[in-house]
């Protein structure tokens, strides 16, 4: 009689706490919560373990850990993460689609539309991993071990210190410092790595303005690839000329020059070699000055 | 001292009187440990509709993108795996919103205040069904019990105290009834007592290994820490939302 009394009034009574017990171990909501909590508390603690070790490095004097702990302070992250990595390759090969040539209108148009989407997506997961991350961005901390590395002969520190006064990014902006960052990187021979995005293909144009051969011939074959004969003309031109490129790289030029030239009216040549006479002449006045 | 005419007491009546004493105890541990009980789920359930309404709202979202890409990718590719996934897609779409935004994302968040806490114990004390004289008491306690946890749940204490005088008004007098009847009784109401504070336990212990129990854990352990999880998760989800719309458009550019 006891019993029946007691577990009946247990189901009655508890009724109510037993749907909660229910509804929260069920709840698929509340699971999948749990899954990215567990996900984002594990990156967590990866980071805060590499940034760890990234700082030792730094100071004792690993000029690439000063480097790499310099850019993670400036832009607030670490690493990209693996969905960027993903859509940052299929990006590269949707972006030689829309500019190759090739194609009817609608089909260019819609490749657009896809890079155009690939963008949103890269620039979401760049602000994830930004947050998930969770580096606080320190600008001044890392204008002082972006200064350490390029005081060890680290190039890409010496050039993003050059970004950083030409724009104003946590130092008083100075052009004329900038550009001293940028050519003593570019008479080190800091040719590589310039290919990485928009900001990449501008630092190359100034180290090609500034005269490093093998930046304009880089700067010269993307005017190539990106269909801008004109361009191409006068970089290949002048990186030829120079005569400081590398054999293979001199073999590559000369043949690209040869397609741009194939490919371009004796109109468009004699205009491209006007650009170019045009050029020389505005870098001789300002030398002169 | 005034004099007094003591009479000495019988064996039974010792017994009643030292039961008596136990069976107040007994109140008072469990009135305590219901409080506890219905803090602890108030608290749950609070976390979990600020949970639903900030982060499963969003889940919802994604599952309807998810939802309007695999019914595209169905449309464009109509295979019947493809189909299938679309209708899945959607069907999980509608689970997700229903679960997001039902009744336990209504849930209130409040802090208790000391008085709806006193009421909620004397009403645990005093109409808790472990103390029923008979089926009929049983029935009208289990009643009156049920509304005082909705009332606290709700954190209403005008209603906690009007469920309180009710229940004061109703039948809760003693019949005659013979020393050895109300013996068993109370040995009966402390047994009853004594099963509900273990099952009361046992319900803690299940509470506490819930997954929402789990996940609130989880945010406090991160609020020790400067951080938010629940603006995590939902910073984590809005960019799943973002990198599904941009599938989305995509999807939509190929179907022209």
């Amino acid at each position: 009689m006891h019993e029946e009394e007691a577990g009946s009034r247990v189901v009655r009574v508890g009724n109510a706490n037993q749907s909660i017990v229910l509804r929260a171990t069920e709840s698929p909501l509340i699971a999948r919560g749990r899954k990215d909590a567990l996900q984002i508390a594990t990156q967590l603690t990866v980071l805060s373990d590499r940034l760890f070790e990234l700082r030792r490095q730094a100071e004792q004097g690993d000029r690439e850990a000063q480097y790499e702990l310099a850019t993670a302070l400036r832009v607030g992250y670490l690493e990209r993460n693996t969905v960027e990595a993903q859509s940052d390759g299929s990006l590269m090969d949707l972006l030689k689609l829309v500019l190759a040539p090739e194609g009817t209108d609608a089909e260019r148009d819609l490749k657009r539309k896809r890079l155009e989407a690939l963008k949103l997506r890269r620039a979401a997961s760049e602000e994830a991993g930004r947050r998930l991350r969770g580096i606080k961005q320190d600008l001044d901390e890392a204008v002082e071990w972006l200064r350490r590395a390029a005081g060890q002969g680290h190039l890409y520190a010496l050039s993003d210190l050059g970004d950083m006064y030409l724009s104003g990014e946590g130092v008083e902006q100075n052009p004329s410092v900038a550009l001293r960052c940028y050519s003593v990187a570019a008479a080190d021979d800091l040719d590589h790595g310039y290919w990485d995005g928009d900001c990449g293909a501008h630092m190359l144009e100034r180290a090609a303005d500034l005269g490093h051969a093998k930046s304009r011939y880089l700067h010269g074959a993307n005017m190539h690839y990106l269909c801008k004969p004109i361009e191409a003309h006068m970089w290949l031109s002048l990186a030829i000329a120079s005569g400081k490129l590398e054999p293979a790289d001199q073999l590559d030029a000369s043949r690209r020059l040869a397609e741009v030239r194939a490919r371009i009216s004796t109109d468009l040549v004699a205009q491209a070699n006007s650009r170019m006479l045009e050029w020389m002449r505005t870098l001789e006045f300002a030398s002169m000055k | 001292m005034s004099s007094q005419i003591t009479r000495r007491l019988k064996p039974e009546e010792e017994e009643i009187l030292r039961k008596r004493e136990e069976l107040v105890a007994v109140r008072a541990a469990l009135a305590e440990r219901e409080l506890e009980l219905a803090e602890f789920r108030r608290e749950l359930a609070a976390f979990e509709g600020r949970y639903l309404r900030q982060v499963g709202t969003l889940y919802a979202e994604l599952d309807e993108w998810k939802a309007r890409i695999a019914e595209l990718k169905a449309r464009l590719d109509p295979t019947v795996t493809a189909k299938s996934q679309a209708e899945e897609a959607r069907r999980q779409a509608h689970r997700t919103d229903e679960e997001a935004h039902g009744s336990a994302s209504q849930a209130p968040d409040f802090t208790p205040s000391p008085d709806l806490k006193r009421l909620f114990r004397e009403a645990a004390k005093r109409i808790h069904p472990d103390f029923a004289k008979d089926d009929a008491d049983l029935d009208r306690r289990t009643r009156f019990m049920a509304e005082a946890n909705r009332a606290y749940e709700a954190g209403d204490a005008e209603a906690l105290q009007r469920i309180l005088d009710e229940y004061r008004d109703g039948a809760d007098a003693v019949e005659g009834e013979g020393i050895g009847a109300e013996l068993i009784r109370i040995i009966r109401q402390i047994s009853r007592a004594k099963d509900r504070l273990a099952a009361i336990e046992k319900e803690l212990a299940e509470l506490r290994q819930s997954e929402v129990a789990l996940l609130k854990k989880d945010a406090e352990d991160r609020a020790q820490a400067g951080g938010d999880l629940l603006a995590e998760l939902s910073a984590n989800v809005s960019d799943k939302i973002r990198i599904a719309k941009a599938d989305y458009e995509v999807l939509i550019a190929q179907a022209g």
